[in-house]
């Protein structure tokens, strides 16, 4: 499995997490994701995961003008999306978990870090 | 959004656009990705990068939409095709109910409301089409083919309604 493919599978949780720091746009969130190592292959995916997020109403959208007059659509997390995150947090450090534990007791003498 | 799109980036939102299209997807989706593609090209620019090669291609960028949005490529593509086959099926079922009643009602209207088989009617000048042509009266003969288009059309409906509500467990 490609680094692309195991991002895209956390995605969600990344964007909503850079989205509890500060609201966001579309943009400025994929770079965000390259600052931390993980940029996809196609940035395409962020699109639909905000539209996906906003359907399940984890993030409001708004439209708001910049300093050059022009017009950007901010997204920003709110209360329900602050405990999808959480879940998605704790399914996936349990998940880590369950992993890890296999692997080494699979692999045994292989260090894992 | 006002933004000059150069011929690949138009290339590239029309085939995305044309895609999520082909798979049925809502227009209010297929616009919110438009104006998504259309700002982060507008983005692209003011950071003075190629906004095309940050987005990857338009079968990819489809696919992660596809995929995150949990519509399953493959079912979807089954039930197009099922779908397609179905159409297929209710429209030649309709057609040839159609043509076969609007036949048989000329037919019979021929039989029992003209002369055009009686023995003893000779009339040189009349050429029998049982299409539009089963009387030598013009008013009678549109009134006959209104009665038996009607009468097909009803039939062909009816027809297609039944095979409806027979296929829905499909």
């Amino acid at each position: 499995m490609d680094r692309t493919s195991l991002i895209k599978g956390h995605l969600e949780m990344c964007v909503l997490a850079i989205l509890s720091k500060e609201k966001s746009y579309g943009y400025e969130i994929m770079k965000e994701l390259e600052k931390y190592n993980l940029k996809l292959k196609g940035v395409g995916s962020i699109y639909p995961i905000l539209n996906k997020l906003k359907d399940q109403e984890c993030v409001d959208m708004n439209r708001e003008m910049t300093e050059n007059g022009k017009v950007r659509v901010y997204y920003e997390i709110n209360e329900t999306g602050k405990i999808y995150l959480q879940n998605q947090i704790n399914e996936w450090l349990g998940l880590q978990q369950d992993i890890k534990s296999l692997l080494q007791n699979s692999l045994k003498g292989v260090p894992l870090t | 959004m006002n933004l000059k799109l150069t011929m690949k980036e138009k290339q590239f939102l029309n085939e995305v656009l044309e895609e999520l299209k082909q798979y049925q997807v809502s227009s209010k989706s297929r616009n919110n990705i438009k104006q998504q593609i259309l700002e982060h090209i507008q983005e692209a620019r003011e950071h003075g990068q190629d906004s095309l090669h940050e987005l990857g291609d338009s079968t990819t960028f489809v696919k992660d939409f596809l995929d995150i949005n949990g519509i399953d490529l493959h079912a979807k593509m089954t039930k197009m095709r099922k779908s397609d086959k179905r159409m297929g099926i209710l429209l030649l079922t309709g057609s040839l109910s159609f043509i076969f009643t609007y036949l048989a009602s000329q037919l019979i209207l021929s039989m029992f409301l003209t002369e055009s088989f009686n023995p003893q009617y000779t009339n040189r000048s009349f050429d029998y089409h049982i299409f539009y042509q089963i009387s030598d009266h013009t008013w009678w003969n549109f009134m006959l083919i209104i009665i038996s288009f009607s009468t097909a059309l009803l039939v062909s409906v009816l027809t297609v309604k039944l095979f409806v509500s027979k296929i829905r467990g499909w």
